[in-house]
């Protein structure tokens, strides 16, 4: 295949004249066998470098993907995209829809599915017998470095699958991760000279800037001002449901010019579908929302991106205000600080593993109940409620107690120094990984106090060099906000009854036009 | 809304169940307990018509009833209204349009036929507009397939379709409050324009996210009833719900029961066949003498035990059964009473 011919295929087979940064190199790579670890920014089309070889090669993509949303945003736009012979195979499917997809797996062309899947010895057996894995894709491959390591420790048996699968290619896809990140991705998946396609993530056309405030109403003030003087598409994010609820709600009620709603994980799943279209639609300016917003949000005219909290290390900061000016046009990221905001991570951060109180409690348990009373392990809900902890905590014990030998399938193995010395060490591995993200949650926070250009030191840790922005660089630089022009077209309020609504819906009455302001709500 | 209907389900309950209860009703648990609970009590309307309901919110909403002063508990937790509660249900009651609801009816089709709705108003608005990528609002594998089946009768006359779809639907909305026909109307996608959230609605009136859903309930219901009761005047929303209608509301297992019975098997030899317990098998029975028509009583009870059973019932003006069992000196087992009670509450004859 020579390289000139790749366009024609991309016309052809995905509707886009030209490759983004990155695609084509990795792509070529991929083609000609080479194991590549493809670090792309995000909203710079990362999947495109395994759908386009999956349409040359023979065999099956087999796409390793974190979550299951995830997969199912990915699944159902191939599938509008008038392409069939996608899967993807998750918890959420019933026995008989399991067994229906098993049955044909060596029919679809690409596969998604969780590291945890891969380790179901029924799903693996189906996949080493019938299918041709030809390319295996490590997508937010960052997560075996983040999570591999505490609670999702499959990730860290994918190098064993490999094998299994008779070593195909394998692509390791990321967004953001640092040098040590790197290293790490490629020594869990032990290939030590994968190719690497290491591309920079500043954005140019984003300009930064941090306003200090002393409390979440001045924040919410500040807000209305901008909105006001800025009636642009903004996303604001937040640390909890309740305050995108609330700040959604009080914004609504000053700004009548703007349309405006929020977004959590915990709204069902069809309001959150018609949330998320209605704003992907611009049938909505401001979404307020939690970090459950995001993935998989390709909505290219998003101009401001606001955080009014923290979130709890850079790399996520990087991938949400990525989302800004995805068409290239002059975008805005916001974020606010307050005394004490750093707080909310910090208490997130320590309750994300668990605290020595309830390491040496389950132990205790442990001991009791199953070496003295002779109970095997159970099933994780059984556990999780026996021992009133989370699905997490559990999860990440029960991965520590295994690799200390203390846990045998459902066996308790009791012997009392090596139960000992593995108190003190899981003990010393939480510590270890709490302080690794306290150090993470300081850079961020350190950043935000910078008295130096906020868009270099911002992305000096993941690179060498900048590129110069094309518009405004930062607050410390050259931006504020009364400089910043935008379109002030504002929607107008339009009142109609039910009846010229359900005409619209239906089609009748005067022919639609295609730019007619949506309804206000 | 839902407080009202929550002091309007603690009312008819009588202080005889508890708030679990409720929440098997409203949420429609597929139990011969509940189905026979939903008769006696007079709570039919209301059976099934919020599926999501979470016990959290329900509690939720008892705890402020009770700081209210509506509802108190008995020592077995069991709430019952207060003076202050029930004064409160009869100014209210009639605020809402909880009279368009028909649970016991609908529950079975009523997202079946509105989602069939929602999904294939999108796909033709978007297809008729020459727009043929677009996300679908729904996600549920049966619905897809009937909008696909649908949409192949259907692609060369969207436009009529529609058409005729905006008129049907018109008819229906402009006979119910405007408030209701608007959130119904908001609620529909259509080309380029997604609907409103349920968190939308409630913030748009200003209601709860639970009011929202019981007017939705209401509004669907009221669609299904009108149609249902006049398929030639509403001939194509009919074709979104006439293959549902048929189905009498039996569990499965029920079902299962029913076939052995119909073929001349006695409980005792289905006990043995299906391997169930006796009670099991008499719960169905329960079942079928609730929404069965053509159930026979008199195939379990002789007709002088079932006049004494329904005697007592009306003379004692309750439902529970182990009061009824006392006062006939247990002369009748549960089952017999179970049996006769369902039947009278259907409103057939014990006779
Ligand atoms: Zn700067």
């Amino acid at each position: 295949m020579k390289p000139q011919t790749y366009e024609s295929l991309l016309e052809q087979h995905f509707g886009y004249s030209t490759f983004r940064e990155g695609q084509k190199e990795i792509i070529h790579d991929v083609l000609d066998g080479n194991d590549v670890l493809g670090i792309l920014p995000t909203g710079t089309g990362k999947s495109l470098c395994y759908q386009f070889p999956a349409v040359l090669m023979e065999g099956t993509v087999l796409i390793i993907s974190p979550l299951i949303s995830l997969m199912i945003d990915q699944v159902k736009q191939l599938k509008q995209q008038g392409y069939k012979k996608v899967t993807a195979i998750n918890s959420f499917l019933n026995v008989e829809q399991k067994r229906e997809i098993f049955r044909n797996l060596d029919s679809y062309k690409l596969i998604y599915c969780s590291p945890e899947m891969l380790q179901n010895p029924q799903f693996l057996g189906e996949l080493s017998n019938k299918v041709n894995v030809s390319l295996f894709v490590v997508d937010e491959a960052h997560c075996i470095s983040q999570w591999g390591h505490e609670f999702r420790p499959d990730y860290l048996k994918l190098d064993d699958t490999l094998q299994q699968l008779g070593n195909p290619t394998l692509l390791a896809l990321s967004a953001t991760a640092p040098k040590n990140v790197q290293d790490d991705i490629m020594e869990q998946l032990g290939r030590t000279h994968m190719k690497k396609h290491i591309y920079p993530m500043d954005r140019e056309n984003i300009a930064f800037s941090v306003e200090h405030v002393s409390h979440m109403s001045e924040k919410i003030e500040r807000m209305k001002e901008i909105l006001t003087s800025h009636p642009v598409p903004t996303m604001v994010y937040f640390s909890s449901r309740q305050w995108s609820e609330k700040a959604a709600y009080e914004l609504s009620q000053s700004l009548q010019h703007l349309r405006i709603a929020f977004y959590h994980g915990g709204m069902d799943q069809e309001d959150r579908l018609l949330i998320q279209q209605q704003f992907m639609n611009d049938q909505l300016d401001v979404i307020c929302c939690t970090s459950a917003f995001g993935m998989g949000v390709n909505k290219s005219n998003i101009r401001l991106v606001i955080h009014a909290h923290l979130p709890s290390q850079l790399e996520s900061f990087i991938q949400e205000v990525g989302r800004a000016g995805r068409d290239g046009k002059q975008s805005v990221s916001l974020t606010f600080y307050s005394p004490g905001d750093s707080e909310i991570p910090k208490a997130f951060i320590e309750g994300e593993l668990p605290n020595e109180e309830i390491l040496h409690s389950t132990i205790t348990f442990l001991y009791q109940w199953g070496h003295l009373k002779g109970n095997h392990v159970k099933s994780d809900e059984e556990m999780e409620s026996m021992l009133e902890i989370g699905e997490i905590h559990w999860r990440f014990l029960r991965y520590q107690f295994e690799k200390h030998g203390m846990i045998e399938q459902t066996n308790i193995i009791y012997d009392k120094n090596r139960w000992k010395h593995a108190y003190e060490e899981i003990k010393r591995f939480i510590q270890e990984r709490t302080n690794i993200k306290h150090r993470k949650l300081d850079e961020l926070v350190h950043w935000l106090h910078q008295e130096d250009c906020l868009r270099k030191s911002l992305y000096q840790p993941f690179q060498h060099s900048l590129k110069s922005p094309t518009g405004f660089c930062c607050d410390r630089c050259d931006f504020q906000f009364n400089r910043w022009e935008v379109d002030k077209r504002q929607y107008v309020k339009q009142v109609s009854s039910w009846m010229e609504e359900l005409k619209q819906i239906c089609l009748q009455g005067e022919p639609y036009e295609m730019d007619k302001p949506g309804r206000t709500n | 809304m839902f407080q009202t209907l929550v002091l309007h389900c603690v009312h008819q309950y009588k202080g005889e169940r508890s708030l679990s209860a409720i929440l098997h009703m409203l949420t429609g648990k597929k139990s011969s307990q509940t189905f026979q609970d939903v008769h006696a009590y007079g709570l039919t309307p209301f059976f099934g018509i919020y599926r999501s309901l979470q016990r959290k919110d329900l509690e939720e909403t008892a705890i402020t009833l009770q700081q209210n002063g509506y509802l108190k508990q008995y020592d077995n937790g069991n709430p019952f209204l207060t003076e202050k509660g029930q004064v409160i249900l009869r100014q209210k009651w009639n605020d809402f349009p909880f009279s368009f609801l028909n649970g016991m009816h609908f529950h079975y089709m009523d997202q079946t036929y509105w989602s069939r709705l929602l999904l294939f108003v999108q796909t033709a608005s978007n297809i008729a507009m020459g727009e043929h990528q677009f996300i679908p609002v729904l996600d549920q594998k049966e619905i897809i397939t009937w909008v696909k089946q649908k949409y192949q009768k259907e692609y060369n006359q969207l436009p009529s379709h529609l058409k005729e779809l905006y008129d049907e639907l018109s008819d229906i909305l402009t006979q119910i409050p405007s408030q209701l026909a608007e959130m119904i109307v908001y609620r529909m996608t259509g080309y380029h324009r997604y609907g409103f959230s349920k968190e939308q609605l409630a913030l748009k009136y200003d209601i709860s996210i639970h009011d929202v859903t019981i007017c939705l309930s209401a509004g669907i219901h009221f669609q299904l009833s009108t149609i249902v009761s006049n398929p030639t005047r509403f001939p194509v929303l009919f074709s979104y719900c006439k293959d549902c209608i048929d189905d009498i509301p039996l569990t499965q297992s029920a079902k299962k029961t029913k076939e052995w019975l119909d073929k001349g098997f006695t409980i005792e030899q289905i006990c043995r066949i299906r391997n169930l317990k006796e009670s099991t098998i008499q719960d169905h029975i329960v079942e079928f003498a609730l929404v069965d028509p053509t159930f026979s009583l008199h195939d379990f009870v002789s007709i002088e035990t079932a006049q004494d059973i329904s005697h007592m019932a009306e003379m004692l003006n309750t439902n529970r059964l182990k009061a009824i069992k006392q006062s006939l000196q247990d002369k009748y087992t549960y089952f017999q009473i179970r049996v006769v009670l369902a039947t009278v509450q259907k409103g057939g004859s014990s006779s």
